[in-house]
């Protein structure tokens, strides 16, 4: 019986394989050099990949010379020192050149092998054909490059799209502020903030998808300019306040008092950033409230460690779903995106926009009980105050001298209104509650009060109650302007009863607050550019025109009629009459002008623009230059895109309405 | 982050005067493993990593900075400052012969010598000057680096993976000695390769030694020769040593030649 452990070859001898011809025939090349690379042994399977001759390397060749230029760079820089340093190398991917045909890809492992004194012997080397690897390789990367591309693709698209719905949706939520200050019935007004809530949320979520795109496409990029790190915080909480107060949930700021007044930074991201938290926060909480703190973690010289955040008492995060809230889309699950919607897209928006800063956002959240949402910004603080505040609101002398008292509990709120006042030449003192307000108002004497609705201690209501039943007349007779953020709590008939003299709502219009502080002290105001004719007793001095010819929908017109009054020579009723011609003139204008826009008759919309030239300049009207302008270049665009000619003919509407709207003011002043 | 940690800075050695090792293309301070330590009695040795290799800063790295061999120079004349080196030796492989020179030229002052070991002003053939590569074979390199059909193996299966933030782990299995992050290596070879600073040859006030190799691929020996000749004040030493790091093939040799030259 034949040994079991033994092979049997074909003629019954025991069966031996050379290890010469399994050296030979391997299904990878061996290659043996000197520790210089010199090539001392070779097989055949080398051989037959390259094309070369056992004669023309032995001997002959350095292993360096077999490989393709880039290669032999990389194995002078990179091969051969690791060689020499860890005695091996694994995996190397080089080109062989051929004795002919194309350059052969391989994988290589070398060794180095060692005399018995330790010296350098030799350099054993493996090499493993990579042809079929190296398509393979090529391939993925072809197909990743492509499924790159068409994701980059998809993010232009979605941001063009973006684009061109955001700009009709603009003029909606526009002319429905405009609807706004018209007499509506009960029922229209109702129609009209469903109409303006639903519009203000799809514009946030198509800004969203806007901000998400052009992020992912890479073009986004961080401005550095100064702004005041109090208003902004103001800005957010004041526009977030209306929702707080609608669910009954606390919205509370808590301010280092070491934060500077002057950051050099992105105030819009930043903004963006917190604004998300905060509206996170609001959507999530239902009991409790939510808070948003800024602590000065350390300053060196300019530079400033501020810590960032927004702590909610709301539903919480899971503790496995707190890293995929950062990811697109994503919600902490799908009945989260049910109940609450929204795009998914905010906080992943904020980690991106952190990341441009370099920083990045930290989650503390325990489920049930509240989440907490944290990131750090190094910003440098600037010298003094950054001068963007008091742009708007009319600067006249109309409220100078003015005693106010605030009853605000908000810092943030007192500080912006303390911005405003000083601009106006208010005199005003600050309590917390209404219980100090009613302390204060008592010892001194105030022309007008500005009380927040919510506040702890005595609120509102009550210190209003309070004041309202006092012995002394002055207090009972004082005018008071609520502040909330809910403007339906001012419709409600037990404030309407309540005695307040008026109502503002959060977050503050400067120019609506002048108007209505002036008004509740009786005060007169000066000529207003058709927004509040009824007001106007007297018309001193030509309105000074603001705002900006860039925004087509921005609420101050910009135009005037100084021209016009120097044309009367103080004369009214040759004011008045040229006021009328004027506005004949627009009259006539407007519908040609409306019709040639709608139809895209370039050469009529032209001409009549042409026309109106001398008018525009007599009114100094650069804001319906602007538009008129605009809408010119959209039409001679080949593609004359409707969402934005639609824009467009909103804003010459808008500005041609505001003229003839002050224009007929001034036309039948004179009558009067 | 400091100057010493960002290039991860390593100060030994007994002596007064400093000598500073400066590693090339392709590898870190572990070039130097065997040649330095046989400094640190007589000097003060001072390896790093120039950002981008080893255990430098990698967020430090700056394209811009590092778009020209002045940003390392840069680096290396901070580092001075920071620990207050004068009269220093400064020794360089291959590109980093380069970046001392544009160093001694801004601050001549601070250097007492240079040892250039391996340098090339430029790698690229021009009239009248043999560089030892073509154009084309420079932008067929680049070209490859670009495409990541070189190198590691084991960093292209992150390329591909689309997971290039743990590029390094990759790396970490084939080679604990010369980390350099794909990204940053492609980069400063298009600079390296691209480089010529055969103008700033003889602005350098400060004597040099050059220790060239045999059948050094990387940087010839008639390059050696034009260094050596333009160089104001140079010493050419020709090393039995082949390839183009003698620093790690030769260090015996490589060390004998320098102290030498600096005893002498």
């Amino acid at each position: 019986m034949p040994d079991d452990a033994e092979d049997i070859g074909a003629g019954g001898a025991p069966f031996e394989e050379s290890a010469e011809d399994l050296y030979e025939h391997a299904p990878c090349g061996y290659l043996s050099t000197t520790p210089e690379g010199r090539i001392v042994k070779v097989n055949q399977t080398f051989l037959t990949w390259t094309g070369h001759s056992r004669e023309a390397l032995i001997g002959r060749k350095r292993f360096s010379e077999l490989l393709t230029v880039p290669g032999r760079i990389f194995h002078e820089t990179h091969y051969a020192p690791l060689l020499q340093m860890q005695g091996f190398v694994h995996e190397l991917s080089l080109e062989l050149v051929c004795a002919k045909g194309p350059p052969l890809p391989v994988l290589i492992n070398s060794v180095q092998t060692r005399d018995a004194l330790g010296a350098p012997r030799s350099v054993r080397t493996t090499v493993f054909n990579m042809t079929d690897r190296k398509r393979y390789e090529r391939e993925l990367l072809q197909a990743r490059r492509k499924a790159e591309q068409l994701a980059q693709a998809k993010a232009g698209l979605l941001a063009t799209l973006s684009h061109e719905i955001r700009n009709p949706l603009n003029a909606i939520t526009a002319a429905t502020r405009l609807m706004g200050m018209t007499t509506l019935t009960d029922k229209q007004e109702k129609y009209l903030r469903i109409l303006g809530a639903s519009s203000g949320n799809l514009l946030a979520m198509v800004n969203d998808i806007l901000d998400w795109s052009k992020i992912e496409a890479g073009k986004l990029s961080l401005e550095q300019r100064q702004f005041d790190p109090r208003e902004l915080i103001s800005g957010i909480v004041n526009g977030q306040a209306a929702r707080a107060e609608e669910k009954k949930l606390r919205l509370q700021v808590e301010l280092d008092a070491r934060l500077p007044s002057c950051l050099l930074g992105d105030p819009v991201k930043i903004g963006q950033i917190l604004t998300n938290l905060v509206s996170n926060a609001l959507k999530f909480t239902e009991k409790g409230g939510v808070t948003v703190s800024v602590v000065v973690r350390a300053r060196d010289g300019d530079a400033c460690d501020l810590a960032f955040q927004v702590n909610d008492t709301g539903i919480g995060i899971s503790p496995d779903r707190v890293s995929a809230i950062f990811e697109e889309y994503a919600q902490a699950n799908y009945d989260i995106g049910m109940k609450y919607g929204g795009t998914g897209l905010g906080l992943s928006i904020s980690r991106k926009l952190l990341e441009l800063h370099g920083s990045k956002m930290v989650v503390a959240s325990e489920l049930g009980k509240g989440t907490c949402f944290s990131f750090d910004l190094r910003l440098k603080a600037c010298a003094g105050i950054p001068d963007t505040a008091p742009v708007r609101a009319s600067p006249t002398q109309v409220l100078r001298g003015l005693r106010v008292l605030v009853v605000e509990d908000s810092e943030v709120n007192t500080y912006v209104l303390a911005r405003w006042f000083e601009h106006w030449g208010v005199v005003f003192d600050a309590v917390k509650n209404g219980q100090q307000a009613v302390e204060r108002l008592r010892e001194a004497d105030y022309e007008l009060v500005l009380m927040d609705l919510h506040m702890p201690e005595l609120g509102g209501f009550d210190a209003l109650k309070v004041l309202r039943q006092s012995p002394d007349e002055r207090l009972r007779k004082l005018p008071v302007i609520a502040i909330s953020a809910s403007a339906r709590a001012w419709q409600e008939s037990r404030i309407l009863a309540s005695g307040f003299t008026d109502f503002i709502g959060k977050p503050f219009d400067a120019d609506v607050l002048f108007q209505k502080m002036a008004r509740c002290t009786s005060r007169e105001l000066p000529e207003g550019p058709a927004r509040t004719p009824a007001s106007v007793t007297r018309q001193p001095e030509p309105p000074v025109p603001t705002g900006s010819a860039d925004d087509p929908l921005a609420m101050t017109p910009d135009f005037s009629f100084a021209k016009l009054g120097q044309r009367a020579a103080g004369d009214p009723q040759a004011r008045a009459a040229l006021a009328r011609l004027t506005l004949q003139e627009l009259e006539q204008a407007r519908p040609a002008l409306m019709a040639a826009l709608t139809v895209g008759a370039r050469e009529d919309y032209e001409r009549l623009c042409q026309g109106l030239m001398g008018t525009l300049l007599f009114l100094d009207a650069k804001g319906l230059a602007a538009a008129l302008r605009r809408a010119r270049g959209l039409l001679a665009s080949p593609s004359k895109p409707p969402a934005r000619m639609q824009a467009a003919a909103f804003a010459i509407e808008w500005e041609l309405e505001t003229l003839v709207g002050a224009l007929t003011d001034v036309a039948s002043a004179a009558d009067a | 982050m400091g100057v010493l940690a960002r290039n991860n800075v390593k100060v030994k050695g007994q002596g007064g005067q400093p000598m500073v090792f400066s590693h090339g293309f392709g590898c870190d301070q572990n070039m130097w493993r065997f040649v330095a330590p046989e400094f640190e009695r007589d000097y003060r040795t001072v390896l790093f990593d120039h950002v981008g290799a080893g255990g430098s800063d990698i967020a430090a790295y700056d394209r811009t900075k590092y778009g020209t061999l002045a940003g390392y120079a840069d680096d290396v004349l901070e580092l001075c400052r920071e620990l207050g080196l004068e009269k220093v030796i400064f020794v360089g492989h291959s590109v980093s012969a380069m970046v001392g020179v544009l160093a001694a030229i801004q601050e001549p002052e601070r250097f007492d010598k240079l040892v250039l070991v391996g340098p090339s002003p430029c790698y690229i053939n021009d009239e009248g000057y043999v560089g030892g590569f073509s154009r084309e074979d420079i932008e067929q390199l680049l070209e490859s680096l670009d495409d990541n059909y070189l190198g590691w193996s084991s960093t292209m299966a992150p390329v591909i993976m689309g997971n290039p933030d743990r590029a390094e782990l990759g790396e970490e299995l084939t080679n604990s000695f010369c980390r350099t992050h794909p990204e940053i290596a492609k980069h400063f070879a298009h600079v390296t390769f691209l480089s010529d600073h055969r103008a700033d040859l003889p602005k350098v006030r400060t004597p040099s030694l050059v220790l060239q190799c045999a059948n050094d691929v990387i940087a010839s020996e008639v390059v050696g020769e034009y260094v050596c000749r333009q160089l104001p004040a140079a010493e050419l030493v020709l090393l039995k040593a082949t390839g183009h790091c003698p620093n790690l093939s030769a260090p015996g040799e490589t060390v004998a030649a320098m102290k030498a030259y600096l005893g002498a």
